[in-house]
């Protein structure tokens, strides 16, 4: 196999890496469950303790306004993550990333307009 | 090369891509803030776009350089030009359908194009692809505007169903497909095309193994061939027929051509994948051919036909594996290649043919896909029940048609390169293809018609136009298929 010998050792770290940190938070809920005292309420035992009653169960059709927003902000999120790296390489590499990150942010723009125009944004 | 490429070589090489994707955003835009109630213009534009890519694709072809672009990731050869005037080709008959077809169905919508566009530069990233990762991304760009266009027709809850049974299966075979690129990259460490032909033979592992594996299940998956071929006639029959047309031509051309380029490149270890290659193709001409038999729709039909066409060729992919064995096999290997081109073709321009035979016959109140709807159509439209025929000829394989052609060079392509068994299976099957093709035919032609005559389409223009031109290729291709094999020849 042509793959260097070292790379091997190089994963095991990531292994006991794995190990150490199931065996960690393993050790962290046992201890809770140990120590706490236990005094359930229906009230607790609800999904968000501090939220609306829940009505039935998550099997029911939701409003598909939520997955757009959702989709909308991914979009923006993503686009924020790219502007970190093109600010702090943009001096290197000068005109030519200003354009690229014009085209990426203006790609970006029509899909909004597109978005904003077929109404997506509107709640009714 | 003296001096290193800048970037405005490599933008100047995937110009047609440019255009495609400038198109799609003006027609976007457009559709939303400019002209907001004049629909036609949407598909005008479309095929205003799509002649300048596929002109400048040919003038490209023409002037053929062969440079890799985008660091070698993309390798615009002979068969990334031929494979993209094949697509734009697809593309523009495709555009030309659904412009009938969304007007008469009442499923306008300014989406429809921009997602076609944008899958068409998907499909052609793909058939230019150098780079595992580049075919990979041109797959996706390929299939998220599939999985959007299969449901495009919302109110109707199968084309919802076939949405998103295409989704949920394409993006498994997506992760093989990705899996497979991640083993073969551990075992070779490369994903480019081009280093990975120099490099697996002598990284034979298990782990290469695998990754071919699970490279076989990813493309397969898109070729639709048995046994991953489950999705196809749900959604071929689901999906609005202009869907169906385009997706059966577009995504087989790319599927094909990928699979082309990547068992190019593996076939210094072809010991490895031609067992199963060859058990794959048999599987899928044997069964595709079998379950079409059953059919009782039309759309239903070409998607198990689509799956036997998958079969043969898979055929030429198989004949491939013998290209570095002396020059009979480097020559059955040219064969293969030229020859699946000229079956792409083929199969593009029956294939939208038959299914835009339909379009034209759909309107408002009725779809048309059951093979009892066109039961004597010959009293009704004898014009559209004779190109129909010559589409169903065409897919059958009998001469003087496109489809025998295509059919005629892979055959002589695995019989030159030894696969006797599978040139006999293929020759065997197409005698079984032949008697569903065939139904049809006698169904149009010697049986009464039930109803009355059926209402025109409202608006046929487009249809009419895709239907003549395909029927025009099928035929004049089919009796001089030379002017398409100086086009097709230059991949070797």
């Amino acid at each position: 196999m042509p793959a260097d010998q070292s790379s091997d050792f190089s994963y095991l770290a990531v292994v006991v890496f794995t190990f150490v940190g199931i065996a960690f938070i393993a050790f962290n809920l046992l201890l809770a469950r140990l120590l706490s005292p236990s005094a359930p309420t229906p009230e607790k035992l609800t999904t968000y303790e501090c939220g609306v009653q829940p009505i039935g169960d998550a099997w029911r059709q939701f409003n598909p306004r939520y997955y757009l927003f959702a989709l909308l902000f991914v979009v923006f999120d993503v686009e924020a993550v790219f502007l970190y790296p093109w600010a702090v390489a943009f001096r290197q590499v000068g005109a030519f990333a200003v354009a690229e990150m014009l085209i990426f942010v203006g790609l970006l723009i029509a899909g909004l307009i597109f978005a904003w125009r077929r109404e997506a944004l509107q709640w009714e | 090369m003296p001096g290193s490429p800048t970037i405005w070589d490599d933008l100047t090489l995937i110009l047609p891509l440019i255009v495609l994707w400038i198109t799609s955003f003006v027609l976007l835009l457009g559709d939303v803030v400019v002209w907001k109630k004049n629909r036609d213009l949407n598909p005008i534009l479309a095929i205003v776009g799509t002649l300048i890519a596929l002109g400048i694709a040919v003038y490209q072809t023409i002037s053929l350089t062969g440079d890799k672009a985008f660091a070698r990731s993309l390798n615009m050869d002979a068969l990334a030009q031929v494979s993209m005037i094949a697509l734009l080709v697809t593309g523009l008959l495709a555009i030309l359908l659904a412009w009938t077809y969304l007007k008469n169905r009442g499923l306008e919508r300014g989406e429809y194009y921009p997602l076609m566009l944008l899958s068409v530069s998907g499909a052609a990233l793909m058939g230019a692809a150098n780079d595992l990762i580049v075919l990979f991304i041109g797959l996706e760009i390929l299939s998220f505007a599939l999985y959007v266009m299969a449901g495009f027709s919302r109110s109707d809850i199968r084309s919802e169903e076939a949405s998103i049974k295409y989704f949920l299966l394409g993006a498994f075979a997506s992760a093989f497909l990705l899996y497979g690129i991640a083993l073969v990259y551990g075992a070779t460490q490369t994903t480019q095309l081009s280093e990975l032909a120099s490099r697996v033979h002598s990284a034979q592992t298990p782990m290469l193994v695998a990754g071919i594996g699970l490279l076989i299940v990813g493309l397969g998956f898109k070729a639709a061939v048995i046994p991953f071929h489950q999705w196809t006639p749900d959604v071929y029959e689901g999906a609005p027929t202009s869907v169906t047309a385009y997706m059966a031509g577009a995504a087989k051309i790319a599927a094909f051509v990928a699979m082309l380029r990547v068992f190019d490149s593996l076939a210094p270890v072809s010991s490895v994948w031609l067992g199963a290659i060859q058990a794959l193709a048999v599987l899928t001409m044997v069964f595709g051919n079998l379950l079409a038999i059953a059919q009782t729709n039309v759309k239903r039909m070409l998607a198990y036909s689509s799956i036997a066409h998958a079969g043969y060729l898979m055929v030429a992919i198989a004949t491939l594996a013998h290209r570095l064995d002396g020059p009979r096999g480097a020559q059955a290997g040219e064969l293969a290649m030229t020859g699946s081109l000229f079956y792409l073709f083929a199969y593009t321009f029956m294939t939208l043919g038959a299914f835009g035979v339909l379009i034209y016959l759909s309107n408002r109140g009725k779809d048309y896909q059951q093979i009892e709807d066109l039961r004597g159509l010959v009293r009704h439209d004898p014009r559209t029940a004779y190109a129909m025929l010559f589409f169903m000829l065409s897919l059958g394989g009998i001469p003087p048609t496109m489809g025998f052609m295509g059919k005629w060079q892979i055959f002589y392509a695995a019989l030159s390169g030894g696969e006797i068994m599978l040139a006999i299976v293929m020759a065997l099957t197409s005698v079984m293809a032949a008697f569903y093709y065939l139904k049809i035919v006698y169904v149009m032609c010697f049986e009464e018609p039930r109803e009355a005559a059926p209402a025109p389409a409202q608006f046929s223009f487009g249809a009419s136009l895709s239907v003549l031109l395909s029927a025009a290729a099928t035929i004049l291709f089919g009796i001089m298929p030379g002017l398409l094999y100086t086009l097709t020849g230059l991949v070797r």
